[in-house]
C-alpha cells in the first residue's frame, strides 16, 4: 500500500510525521494569532469602580424617593444612591426609614461625580441618633431634548464594564425590573459623556416603564433639574422615541462603548 | 473496536493529543485575558468577568473552526488523520469551553435578578423585526443545547444505543449550531462593539469552513465512482484501484459501497458505512488483511463484512462477479456479515500506478 495511513492504536507512521510536524504548529500559531487579534482590539470600558471586597460604613439621612439614597453631614448635597446586592433596589429596606438617620454598610460603586452603595440587606442598615441636615436642594427645571441611551445605573457606574450596549441589554432590563434607577447616557460633540437619573413627570421612580427602550438609541424630551449634585430628568415614558433610519446610523456605537472619559458634570 | 464500554480507551496517541489540546486551550484563554486586560489602562479595562467571558467565547469560536476543518483537511491529505482520530475529545473540550462561556453569560447578564435566568434569555425586549434589534442570546443558547447533545452522546455507547445513522444525523446538527454561532456573533458582539470585534471574523470563518468543505468535496483524494441504480452495475476501471486501498461507489438512491482490492488482487465489496461512527470505510485501507476505517481504526473482514473476533460489528456485503472481463457489482446489499466469494479478474491486472 502506497498511501500513508494513520490508525490511532498503532505507532505513528513515519511517513506522516513531516506534515504533522508543520501542520500542527501552524494550526496552533494561527489559533494564538486569532486569539491575540480578538484580544488586542479590546476597548476602554470607562472609569467606573466597584469595591466589592472592601466594605465601608457611612452615616446619613435616608431619602427614599425617587430612589433610595443617603445624604451625609459632610456632603449634604452629594447623596449616595443605595441599592442591594444583585439586581435589586433597596426601596423595601429604606422606604420605612425615610427621613431617619442611619448607619449603613456596603460596597462603593463610583464613576465621575456619581456615588452608589451596594448593601447586603436589612442587616446592613442600623438606625442611629438623628442628624439634622438641610433637605436636598432641588433646582428649577428646564426643558431639554436629548439623544442618548437608557442604561441601569448600577452596571453603568462600575459593576459591569462595559455596562451598556446590546450585549448588556438583558442585564440592564433585569436591573431596571428589579428597581435599579435608570439613567440616560448622553454625549456632547467632544465625546464627553454625562448621565441623568430618570424619573417620571411627578418626580417618582419611573424604572419599569422604560424597559422597552433600554440599551437603544433614543430621543428623550423632558425637564432637567438638579437634586443636590445629581442631575435628573422628568420624562414621560410614552414620549421616549427610538431612533430609526439615518438618525440611528448617525448615533453610532453605544455611548457606553465610546471614548474613555468618565462622566463629566452637566453645566448648571 | 470495543467489546465492552469504558469511559475512554486511552492510548499513547490520545494522551499526547489531549495534553497538547488542553495546553493550547489554556494558553489561548490566558493570552486572550492578559492581552485584553493589558490593551487598555487598568482603570479603564473591562471587568475581569467580562474578560474571561469573552476569552471563553473567542477560544470556543477558534476551536469550532478547527473542529469543522479537520474532516475536509483529512480528506484532502491523510496527514491530517491523526487530528481526526481524536476529534471527539476536541469536540468535548470545545463543549466545556462554550458551556463555561454560556454559564458565565447566563449568571452575569441574566442572573441575580427578579426573573429566572433562562426565562430572561428568551423574554428580552428585542424584536425579530429588525436586524439591529434581533435578540442574539437565544441563538447562542440553542447552539449550546446542540453542542450539549453532541457532547453527551459522543461516547460509543450512545452510538450503539441510538444506531449509527441516527447518531450521525444528530452530530450533523453541528452545522446548524455553527450557523447559529455565526449569527450569535454577528447579531451580538459585532453589533454591540463593531470596533472591538473585527467585522471580517464571520466572513473569514465562512470562507475557511465552507471553502475547505467545497474543496474537499471536489478535490478530495477519494476514489469515487457514481453509478445508476440497477441489479448489476459495472465498476469502471478496476485496474486503477490501488492494492490495499478502497474505492467508494455511489449508487443513485442507495447507501454507498466500498470496493477493496487485496494484496492478492482479489476484489470484495462491503458497505461504505462503518458501524462505529458511520466513518467512510472506502476512504480507509487494508491493514493485516482487514478493511480499516480511517476515522478510528475499526476493522472488518472483506470476506464477510464482520469484525474479527472477539468484536461483533458487522456491515452489509455485496456480490461481485466478472463478466466479459468487466467487474460487476450487485447493488442489492446482503445482510451484515454475509460471506460471499472475493473475485479476481481473468486477465490479471498490474499494480495501479
Amino acid at each position: 500500500m502506497k498511501t500513508p495511513f494513520f490508525v490511532g492504536y498503532l505507532p505513528f507512521p513515519k511517513v506522516l510525521k513531516p506534515l504533522f510536524q508543520w501542520a500542527v504548529p501552524l494550526l496552533l500559531l494561527a489559533s494564538f494569532a486569532t486569539a491575540y487579534i480578538f484580544a488586542v482590539v479590546t476597548k476602554e470600558a470607562g472609569t467606573g469602580t466597584w469595591n466589592a471586597f472592601d466594605p465601608v460604613t457611612i452615616t446619613g439621612v435616608v431619602r427614599a424617593k425617587p430612589y433610595p439614597m443617603i445624604a451625609t453631614a459632610d456632603r449634604p448635597n452629594h447623596p449616595v444612591l443605595i441599592v442591594q446586592l444583585g439586581k435589586l433596589d433597596a426601596t423595601e429596606i429604606l422606604a420605612p426609614l425615610d427621613g431617619k438617620t442611619v448607619s449603613i454598610e456596603g460596597f462603593m460603586i463610583e464613576r465621575g461625580p456619581w456615588q452608589m452603595m451596594e448593601i447586603e440587606g436589612l442587616h446592613s442598615v442600623v438606625e442611629v441618633a438623628a442628624v439634622e441636615l438641610a433637605p436636598l436642594v432641588e433646582s428649577a427645571s428646564m426643558f431639554v431634548s436629548l439623544v442618548g441611551e437608557i442604561v441601569d445605573s448600577k452596571c453603568m457606574l462600575g459593576v459591569m464594564k462595559p455596562g451598556a450596549g446590546k450585549v448588556h441589554r438583558e442585564c440592564a432590563e433585569l436591573c431596571v425590573m428589579g428597581g435599579m434607577p435608570p439613567m440616560l447616557l448622553v454625549k456632547n460633540d467632544a465625546g464627553e459623556k454625562a448621565a441623568y437619573l430618570l424619573v417620571d413627570q411627578q418626580g417618582k421612580a419611573v424604572g419599569r416603564r422604560l424597559i422597552p427602550h433600554i440599551a437603544l438609541p433614543v430621543a428623550v424630551e423632558g425637564f432637567a433639574f438638579r437634586m443636590g449634585d445629581m442631575t435628573a430628568i422628568r420624562v414621560d415614558p410614552a414620549m421616549v422615541q427610538e431612533l430609526r433610519g439615518p438618525a440611528k446610523v448617525a448615533f453610532g456605537e453605544s455611548i457606553g462603548m465610546v471614548g474613555t472619559s468618565s462622566f463629566c458634570r452637566i453645566p448648571s | 473496536m470495543s467489546h465492552g464500554y469504558v469511559p475512554v480507551q486511552w492510548n499513547q496517541n490520545k494522551k499526547v493529543y489531549d495534553i497538547i489540546l488542553w495546553l493550547a486551550i489554556v494558553a489561548a484563554i490566558a493570552l486572550n485575558v492578559v492581552v485584553s486586560g493589558a490593551s487598555v489602562p487598568a482603570p479603564l479595562a473591562p471587568s475581569d468577568e467580562i474578560l474571561v467571558l469573552r476569552a471563553l467565547g473567542d477560544t470556543g469560536f477558534i476551536l469550532l473552526n478547527i473542529i469543522l476543518a479537520i474532516g475536509p483537511l483529512a480528506r484532502l491529505n491523510k496527514g491530517f488523520l491523526p487530528l481526526l482520530y481524536n476529534r471527539r475529545h476536541m469536540g468535548v473540550s470545545f463543549f466545556i469551553i462554550v458551556l463555561a462561556h454560556g454559564i458565565f453569560a447566563l449568571f452575569w447578564y441574566h442572573g441575580f435578578g427578579v426573573q429566572d435566568p433562562i426565562t430572561s434569555v428568551f423574554t428580552s425586549q428585542g424584536t425579530f423585526e429588525t436586524v439591529s434589534d434581533y435578540p442574539f442570546q437565544p441563538l447562542g443558547f440553542v447552539a449550546l443545547l446542540i453542542f450539549f447533545l453532541m457532547a453527551a452522546t459522543s461516547h460509543d455507547f450512545w452510538n450503539a444505543v441510538l444506531g449509527p445513522r441516527f447518531w450521525k444525523g444528530l452530530h450533523m446538527l453541528v452545522y446548524v449550531a455553527y450557523a447559529l454561532v455565526l449569527l450569535h456573533l454577528a447579531l451580538g458582539a459585532l453589533q454591540a462593539e463593531p470596533s472591538r470585534v473585527p467585522n471580517w471574523v464571520p466572513f473569514v470563518s465562512l470562507v475557511w469552513v465552507g471553502g475547505l468543505h467545497l474543496i474537499s468535496t471536489f478535490a478530495g483524494k477519494v476514489d469515487l465512482s457514481k453509478v445508476d441504480s440497477g441489479e448489476w452495475v459495472e465498476v469502471s476501471d478496476p485496474q486503477a484501484i490501488e492494492r490495499g486501498v478502497g474505492r467508494v461507489i455511489e449508487i443513485k438512491g442507495q447507501e454507498r459501497v466500498a470496493i477493496f482490492r487485496t494484496e492478492n488482487d482479489e476484489f470484495g465489496a462491503i458497505s461504505n458505512v462503518c458501524r462505529h461512527q458511520a466513518g467512510p470505510l472506502g476512504e480507509g485501507c487494508m491493514i493485516d488483511g482487514l478493511v480499516t476505517c480511517p476515522w478510528h481504526g475499526f476493522q472488518y473482514q472483506l470476506e464477510d463484512g464482520a469484525s474479527p473476533p472477539p468484536f461483533e460489528e458487522k456491515v452489509a456485503t455485496y456480490e461481485l462477479k466478472v463478466e466479459n472481463g468487466s467487474l460487476l457489482l450487485n447493488t442489492t446489499a446482503l445482510p451484515p456479515g454475509t460471506p460471499r466469494p472475493l473475485v479476481k479478474l481473468a486477465n490479471q491486472i498490474s499494480e495501479a500506478s
